[in-house]
């Protein structure tokens, strides 16, 4: 109870600030943030403007439509009428049975809205709902939508309008049915597809065991799911129908004359377009302008339907870099010198490794994000380094800096060293990086599945290694991956060896990784959690394989992984990171036995133990820190059970615990005591 | 087959010392999956035992884990208990009823009483909709059980009872932490106040400083409201801290099932015994000397498993009689602990293993 207490305190939303501007949206709030995307505000304003027009059109057209003035033929813009004594101006100019262009505009629009508006709605309710029907119970009725669509996809679609249309006559609500008939596969073809793939979320399970019926499941799951993807398509298609409308009434089939449509407008323009290119310009304008700014309002559609990117409109756009950057330096700054513990300081070319103040950032949309604050480490032969800390605190983005395989741009280096045997990384030409890590410093994965290329089989994958680096032929290169596959122990190698990844379990999956990784005899071997995706029973195949290994070749090993029980196995050294940072670090028989830093204290005595039960587990309170936000001062303060004053604004700096041990907390002696 | 002693006296495996009628029986449960064979010249239906033939009971207030590795059947179990998939074969009689041959009226009106947590808690909850609909989703679809006027008070509260703040009752689930989620989807399981809650790896994507405030929650919940759980998870220890008692699953058969100490103290099965010495122990004192059994070869397939015994292809003291009887679950020591292994020793014997 007291427990659960202590935690609410700790558990703050998860990204707080941000999203509290796309809470609640007021008028206000929609106003201000399209006033800053203008490029949003001008189609908004032009299909507002449309709209007012069309059902306006009866006040706001200067003139009446149908009114023919032989005597104001082809008048161009601006002109004067003809009939002096009404003393009306023909702004767009008059067409050849002398009406006025701009009200026929207007009242156009009209047409044209109506015409796509009601289309899309009737299109797009049909289907949607065969789409729902069809993807959620799938089956035969399934089959015979998708047939239905097949075949309808399969015919030019206003040629099956002119056919239908030829059939039954035009008319507005003929035109409707045609556009209902000729586009709804267009709806039920993205629904039931995404329905398919929302039918087996979790979260549609969830509700069926709470007893949900399949129509509350259909309309209030998966419905609102579709929403925005949905409203983007209607979007475009308004602006496709008011074309097809356009075509059509252009081929004499769209509404009948002399009710006026920017279609035929174009049409009857046609024939002027030397004399009176006004005549086709205006309303062409008028069609292009309504297609693109329909276009343009559905990827802004896409966003604010959207309640996980909606904030992201809404919140201020992230500010450059420096403002970030400023913000959090000043956190950090103290930690830079002192983060380098006594023992570390070695002179280069000491260790096979020696890791200094490595920090990477990302540039990221949404502002500035800080992986790695500043570790520092060594390594050396035969030894094995852990590197333990939860998700996202920083420990594969740390390796890939050391091994130069950060993508770049988002990521960036921004300081630090990496020697390897005596080597700068961070200072070589690219080029002999390339060459030094691929031949000395080898990594493998977590997901050996992601790793390897499906397209190519295994022995050649691993083949590949001393071809490109030993120009090793074919046939030896060959011979040489499977006399390693049987050295990782893959049974029956020489079969094997022409398989492709997939035809392979997890687990030996990851033994041709770890075959193709010890290829080249490596001096370094970076594992990145190499068994979370395995069964225990083939983990300890894994971790037993990888061990024999060092002991034969005298490798470094760096072991990346979130379980303490692992570590414990195999590690000699270990290093705890949090937020970015190493905050523990020192051998593994001292850490465990005596942490000196809460984290990993908290850690230690949070995991469950296949060895005993314990009355109840010590927990510790909240989340890792988002890392845009990273808590000033000690990073862990606000979960912390040993915080003090100073631990909100003044950063622990790697203390200096006994000879090879620090750690990054102010009360690492008392934490001592305490063990 | 274990199930006949069952079938005779259900509950015959229950410990003495609870008398009480179970909760839940499930007998001889069985799930088949068709499976289309790719590859042109293959092309025919062969079937993937998920599930084949498990016997269990689960008694009011109790916590049974299932352990065992991937694919072993685990939640299939859960997945037909919640009849989100159709069983093949056997029954579970929930208070007495046959959650299978239900009306699924009647299984609708049966959600009240057993609820489920997901694994994904980024997947589990619906994007579009604010925590608060969440959890008051059930009195929507369930009416009368909770007034609409009291509804938001009742969200607040069962926020709070899961440790979350009651103005998170307005948020989207993306707004919240993976930890916090599985909080979200434990109060909507709560909503309808059930006895019985099925959590299918309710921790396992879980940050271990997470992992133990949601697992600590789980058990404060079922001191405090009396609820059952069917804990299912792959991690040994996590499923050793809440449950009363563990089965161990191996290729859609439960191998070993007994009280949490019987299990994890005084295994029997040798695969329960190999997959307890694979466990890494969080101490590095002493790990030199630390035996430990490391099994060869791969899990074998479910679409043909071996004949027999179906952990024969990795047991070390597999001989001719594991590849043709198939060893029944019964209780070989009189420790109310049944274990299905001709062999079965109470000595792990981790030496004699391939170390
Ligand atoms: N391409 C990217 N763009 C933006 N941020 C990224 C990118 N790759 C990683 N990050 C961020 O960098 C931080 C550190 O990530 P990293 O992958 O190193 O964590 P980790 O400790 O390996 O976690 P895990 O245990 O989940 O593998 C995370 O917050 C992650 O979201
Ligand atoms: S510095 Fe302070 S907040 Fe940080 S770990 Fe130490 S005691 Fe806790
Ligand atoms: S029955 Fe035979 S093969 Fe199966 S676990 Fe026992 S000894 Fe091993
Ligand atoms: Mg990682």
């Amino acid at each position: 109870m007291t427990a659960s207490n202590q935690m609410t305190a700790g558990d703050g939303p998860a990204v707080p600030d941000p999203l509290e501007a796309a809470r609640g949206i007021t008028a206000r709030k929609l106003l201000r943030a399209l006033w800053r995307d203008k490029l949003m505000l001008f189609p908004l304003i032009f299909l507002a403007a449309l709209f007012v027009a069309a059902v306006g059109a009866d006040f706001l057209a200067p003139h009446d439509p149908l009114d023919q003035n032989l005597r104001s033929r082809n008048l161009p813009p601006m002109s004067m009428s003809a009939a002096e004594a009404e003393g009306f101006r023909y702004i767009l100019g008059a067409d050849p049975l002398g009406r006025d262009l701009l009200s026929r505009l207007i009242h156009g629009a009209r047409v044209s809205l109506a015409v796509g508006l009601a289309s899309v709605l009737a299109s797009g309710t049909l289907g949607v709902l065969l789409g729902l029907m069809a993807g959620y119970h799938r089956g035969w009725l399934d089959d015979l939508v998708m047939r239905g669509v097949d075949v309808l996809m399969g015919i030019p679609g206003l040629l099956l309008a002119l056919f239908i249309l030829f059939l039954v006559g035009t008319g507005f609500w003929n035109l409707v049915i045609v556009f209902a008939l000729t586009r709804w596969m267009i709806y039920a073809r993205v629904t039931r597809g995404l329905t398919l793939s929302f039918r087996e979320q979790p979260f549609v399970e969830g509700a069926q065991t709470i007893g949900c019926s399949d129509s509350r499941i259909i309309f209030h799951h998966i419905l609102p799911n579709l929403a925005s993807p949905i409203l983007v398509l209607a979007t475009l298609e308004v602006a496709i129908v008011i074309l097809a409308e356009a075509g059509l009434s252009f081929l004499g089939m769209g509404i009948q004359p002399p009710a006026p449509t920017w279609g035929r407008m174009v049409a009857e323009g046609r024939d002027y377009i030397t004399s009176a290119p006004w005549l086709i310009t205006f309303p062409g304008l008028a069609i292009l302008l309504t297609a693109l700014s329909l276009n343009l309002s559905s990827a802004w559609l896409r966003m604010v339907s959207d309640p996980v990117q909606r904030w992201r409109w809404f919140a201020s756009p992230p500010e450059p870099g420096r403002a970030t950057d400023a913000q959090i330096a000043p956190v950090y700054s103290g930690s830079i010198e002192m983060s380098e513990p006594a023992h570390t300081s070695a002179a280069n070319g000491h260790h096979l490794l020696e890791v200094n103040d490595l920090r990477v950032n990302f540039r990221t949309p949404e502002g500035m994000l800080n992986a790695v604050n500043g570790i520092s480490y060594t390594l050396d032969r035969g030894q094995t380094l852990a590197i333990l800390g939860e998700s996202g605190s920083g420990k594969t983005v740390s390796a890939e800096a050391v091994i130069g395989i950060l993508d770049s741009p988002p990521a960036f280096v921004t300081g630090g060293s990496v020697h390897f045997d005596g080597v700068d990384l961070l200072q070589v030409k690219p080029a002999r990086r390339r060459r030094l890590c691929g031949e000395r410093i080898a990594m493998i994965f977590q997901d050996p599945l992601s790793a390897l290329n499906p397209a190519y089989t295994v022995g050649s994958q691993i083949a590949a290694m001393f071809q490109e680096h030993r120009g090793t032929s074919k046939r030896e290169a060959t011979a040489k991956a499977i006399e390693l596959m049987d050295r990782v122990r893959i049974p029956s190698a020489p079969e094997r060896v022409n398989d492709y990844p997939h035809q392979f379990s997890g687990g030996m999956r990851q033994r041709v990784m770890i075959a193709s990784a010890i290829a080249l005899d490596p001096d370094l071997l970076i594992a990145d959690e190499p068994t979370t995706a395995l069964d225990v029973t083939i983990q300890a195949q894994i971790m037993e394989l990888l061990a024999e290994l060092q002991e034969e070749t005298g490798m470094g090993l760096i072991l990346i992984t979130h379980d303490l029980g692992v570590v414990a196995d195999v590690a000699d050294k270990v290093a705890v990171m949090y937020a970015g940072q190493i905050v523990e670090t020192g051998p593994i028989e001292e850490i465990y036995t005596r942490p000196a830093h809460p984290y990993t204290k908290g850690l230690l005595e949070s995991v469950p133990r296949v060895d005993e039960k314990m009355e109840s587990l010590q927990q510790i309170s909240g989340a890792p820190p988002n890392l845009r936000l990273i808590p000033s001062g000690c990073p862990f303060h606000p979960r912390c059970a040993y915080v003090i004053d100073r631990c909100s604004d003044e950063p622990p700096p790697l203390y200096e615990v006994s000879q090879e041990r620090s750690a990054a907390c102010h009360r690492f002696e008392d934490l001592l005591h305490a063990n | 087959m274990p199930t006949d002693s069952t079938a005779a006296a259900p509950g015959s495996l229950e410990e003495p010392e609870q008398p009480e009628q179970p909760l839940l029986v499930v007998k001889d449960l069985v799930k088949h999956y068709p499976t289309e064979r790719k590859g042109f010249l293959r092309a025919g239906r062969g079937t993937i035992k998920a599930v084949d033939g498990v016997s269990f009971n689960l008694h009011p207030g109790e916590t049974l884990g299932l352990v065992g590795e991937t694919g072993c059947g685990k939640s299939t179990i859960a997945r037909t208990l919640m009849r989100l998939e159709e069983p093949t074969g056997g029954a579970a009689y929930f208070k007495g009823r046959d959650l299978f041959t239900l009306s699924k009226a009647a299984v609708q009106a049966l959600r009240r009483e057993i609820q489920m947590v997901f694994q994904d808690p980024f997947a589990s909850l619906n994007p579009r909709m604010e925590v608060g609909q969440i959890i008051a989703e059930p009195w929507v679809v369930h009416p009368g059980i909770v007034p609409k006027e009291e509804q938001g008070e009742r969200v607040r509260a069962l926020l709070e009872r899961v440790g979350l703040l009651p103005t998170d009752a307005r948020r989207y689930p993306h707004e919240f932490s993976g930890g916090q989620r599985q909080r979200i989807g434990i109060a909507r399981a709560l909503a309808l106040q059930p006895e019985l809650i099925i959590c299918d790896e309710p921790v396992s994507a879980l940050d271990v400083s997470v992992q133990a405030q949601v697992i600590n929650l789980l058990a404060e919940l079922q001191a405090d409201l009396g609820l059952s759980y069917i804990f299912i998870a792959h991690d040994l220890a996590v499923v050793r801290q809440i449950s009363d008692r563990v089965a161990v699953m191996h290729l859609g058969r439960i191998v070993e099932v007994g009280g949490e100490e019987e299990i994890y103290v005084r295994p029997t099965h040798p695969y329960t015994q190999a997959l307890l010495s694979a466990v890494p122990v969080p101490n590095p004192v002493g790990r030199k000397e630390r035996q430990r059994i490391v099994l060869e070869g791969e899990l074998p397939s479910p679409v043909d498993p071996p004949s027999g015994c179906t952990f024969r292809t990795r047991c070390w003291k597999a001989e001719a009689v594991c590849s043709q009887d198939r060893p029944q679950l019964v209780d070989r020591f009189d420790h109310g602990h049944p274990s299905a292994c001709h062999f079965a020793e109470l000595q792990a014997a981790p030496a004699a293993g391939i170390a």
